[in-house]
């Protein structure tokens, strides 16, 4: 006979708790689903007010930027008349912005005769697309026949003599944007600001009430969260009440109670991982159908910001994995703690 | 369910034959469990010494706290007083981790309702058995099988409890209370859901295994054919232990027994 002694139990891997698990969920398929429509629902419900916001505000910052180019646009077109057999010219002095790139392809695509450009300096850089719808002459040369000039790049300009260029246009008009100053070119020159800015207590209006929305929405993520949460919980327990004999029958034959609480937050983490895949998925697919039926397809697809979307995606994917585990941290020490003889007792 | 000696000789190291040593032994067990407001005492005080390779039978009427006193002597609930020691040692002294490897490698449990594990195969089950003593390999399923072979349910391997009959299901729970080879089965009625020719079966390989092996063996039971296998009877009653005999000594035709 062997020693008296009694010997320790061997901690067993993971994958051994890992297989059981997966043998519960062919069987217990059903159930299964039925907990992962917890997490399923509250992650769906965060991915789509994520990625609303993200949709809301590339929206918001493509119809602005339309909105202001079709507005630089209406400006000129008040001092020289529709584009159409029209001759710009651009001078540059910076970097071309967004919208004001987006303006000079609207005055090409509305039939502009001819667009030329020179940059003020050398050191500045031209993005391609500029060359591909407006031809690079001397600086010299720049407003020769033009029926406006057209300062864009937000720079300095003070080296460039505007008044000399005008004096060879058609006829003097020269258009600004942002905030540089505007020099005083003559009676016979025409000066237009092209943008406008809002006003500081506008700014903090808006600011004002886009703090507010936030707040609002995060609270509403929170309650979300913390129902589906209590939802899995609560079905976590089911599961382990369901199972009171099962894991009985495990502690009979020597299972540690590290062994069945590794099981159940096995199981949970699985059920998480896979119910925040889809739900995440789910949210995204629904907040992009539903602002696309209020914007149009073509203004939400087209401003969709790929980066933050996948952060979202990925920062979704963590949290319903840490809810779903701490929803079963409760019902895992449950059933490790139990008595053997109490969960073979049980009559369910 | 036919075993040879030598069958049984690579399933089990024989032990050494010495003086009976006592494996299991409780003094003034008592259970009190508390139902809402009520103070129930399942056991009143139960003093019993079990022999290595003894073949015990414990019979008494329902409530009488037959399975409380299983679940103490088996280290699968602590007593509210008194003390059981198993192999000498006292159940209360050892962690969770030790009562865990007591349950896994020194008791072979066999329960009156089979508590298998629905969502596994007999084989599985047999197997998890082994898992949870370190044993994972083609080694423990081919011992699995064997096991299996053993009671007879060898083309039952891969079936779920659910698709067998309650005597292969009691036989699957014997198969997996053999599995790491324990020196003690607790048997709480173990044929009471079978049919005779089934619980017979049962008997014997329990017999068997005592006689070959050293096992010892105790079983909760009101079959008569059990009783008379055994080497002794104890009676329970109200949480007591009333009375003890062998079964030479016992009238089986009197009232008690129909």
């Amino acid at each position: 006979m062997e020693s008296s002694r009694i010997g320790t139990q061997v901690k067993l891997p993971a994958s051994v708790a890992f297989e059981v698990v997966m043998q519960g969920f062919r069987i217990r398929l059903g159930r299964s689903i039925v907990t992962m429509f917890g997490i399923i629902l509250g992650i769906a419900f965060l991915m789509s007010v994520l990625s609303g916001d993200v949709i809301k505000k590339s929206v918001a910052r493509e119809e602005g930027m339309r909105n202001s180019v079709r507005r630089m646009a209406n400006f000129l077109a008040a001092e020289v008349g529709p584009p159409v057999g029209r001759k710009f010219a651009v001078l540059l002095t910076g970097e071309i912005s967004q919208e004001e790139l987006r303006l000079v392809r609207h005055l090409r695509q509305n039939g502009a005769e001819a667009i030329t450009y020179a940059p003020a300096q050398d050191a500045i850089t031209v993005p391609v697309e500029l060359d591909a719808i407006a031809t690079k002459i001397p600086l010299d040369a720049l407003a020769d026949g033009a029926h406006a000039l057209l300062v864009l790049g937000g720079g300095q300009h003070e080296q460039v003599n505007l008044a000399a260029l005008l004096e060879r246009s058609y006829n003097q008009v020269v258009g600004f944007t942002g905030t540089q100053q505007r020099p005083n070119l003559g009676q016979n020159a025409t000066v237009i600001r092209l943008d406008q800015q809002l006003r500081e207590d506008e700014l903090q209006r808006i600011a004002e009430n886009e703090r507010k929305a936030v707040f609002r929405r995060n609270w509403i993520v929170i309650i979300s969260l913390v129902a589906s949460v209590i939802c899995i919980s609560n079905a976590m327990l089911m599961s382990v009440t369901e199972r009171f004999r099962e894991i009985g029958t495990m502690k009979c034959l020597g299972a540690l109670s590290s062994f069945i609480r590794q099981m159940f937050l096995i199981e949970s983490s699985l059920l998480g991982t896979a119910g925040s895949l889809v739900g995440a998925l789910g949210g995204l697919a629904f907040s992009l159908m539903a602002y696309s039926a209020t914007y149009g397809v073509g203004l939400v697809f087209g401003s969709l910001e790929i980066g933050p979307m996948l952060f979202n995606l990925v920062l979704c994917l963590i949290i319903g994995m840490v809810l779903s585990i701490l929803a079963a941290l409760y019902p895992a020490a449950i059933a490790s703690r139990m008595v053997p003889a109490n969960a073979l007792r049980t009559n369910i | 369910m036919t075993l040879t000696k030598q069958q049984l000789d690579t399933l089990f190291t024989a032990p050494e034959k010495s003086e009976r040593a006592c494996v299991i032994r409780a003094v003034d067990v008592q259970k009190t469990y508390q139902m809402g407001k009520v103070e129930v005492h399942a056991l009143r005080g139960a003093t019993l010494d079990v022999l290595q390779g003894e073949y015990l039978s414990i019979m008494g009427p329902s409530g009488s706290g037959k399975s409380t006193l299983f679940n103490l002597i088996g280290g699968l609930d602590k007593p509210t007083a008194g003390k059981v020691y198993i192999d000498q040692v006292d159940v209360a002294q050892l962690d969770h981790n030790e009562l865990a490897w007591l349950r896994c490698r020194k008791i072979g449990y066999i329960f009156q309702t089979y508590h298998l594990i629905q969502v596994m195969t007999c084989l599985e089950n047999v197997m998890l058995s082994m898992a949870f003593a370190g044993r994972e390999s083609d080694e423990a399923r081919d011992h699995g099988l064997h096991l299996l072979e053993l009671v007879g349910l060898a083309d039952r391997a891969l079936h779920k409890p659910a698709e067998l009959s309650g005597g292969q299901q009691q036989r699957c729970a014997v198969a997996r209370a053999l599995a790491n080879t324990p020196e003690i089965i607790l048997a709480d009625e173990p044929t009471a859901n079978l049919d005779t020719k089934t619980g017979a079966g049962i008997i014997e390989l329990l017999d068997r295994l005592r006689r070959e092996l050293g096992v010892t063996v105790i079983s909760a039971t009101h079959d008569l054919k059990m009783l008379q296998t055994s080497e002794r009877v104890l009676w329970i009653q109200d949480g007591r232990i009333v009375k003890s005999a062998r079964p030479e000594e016992i009238d089986f035709t009197s009232e008690e027994f129909h």
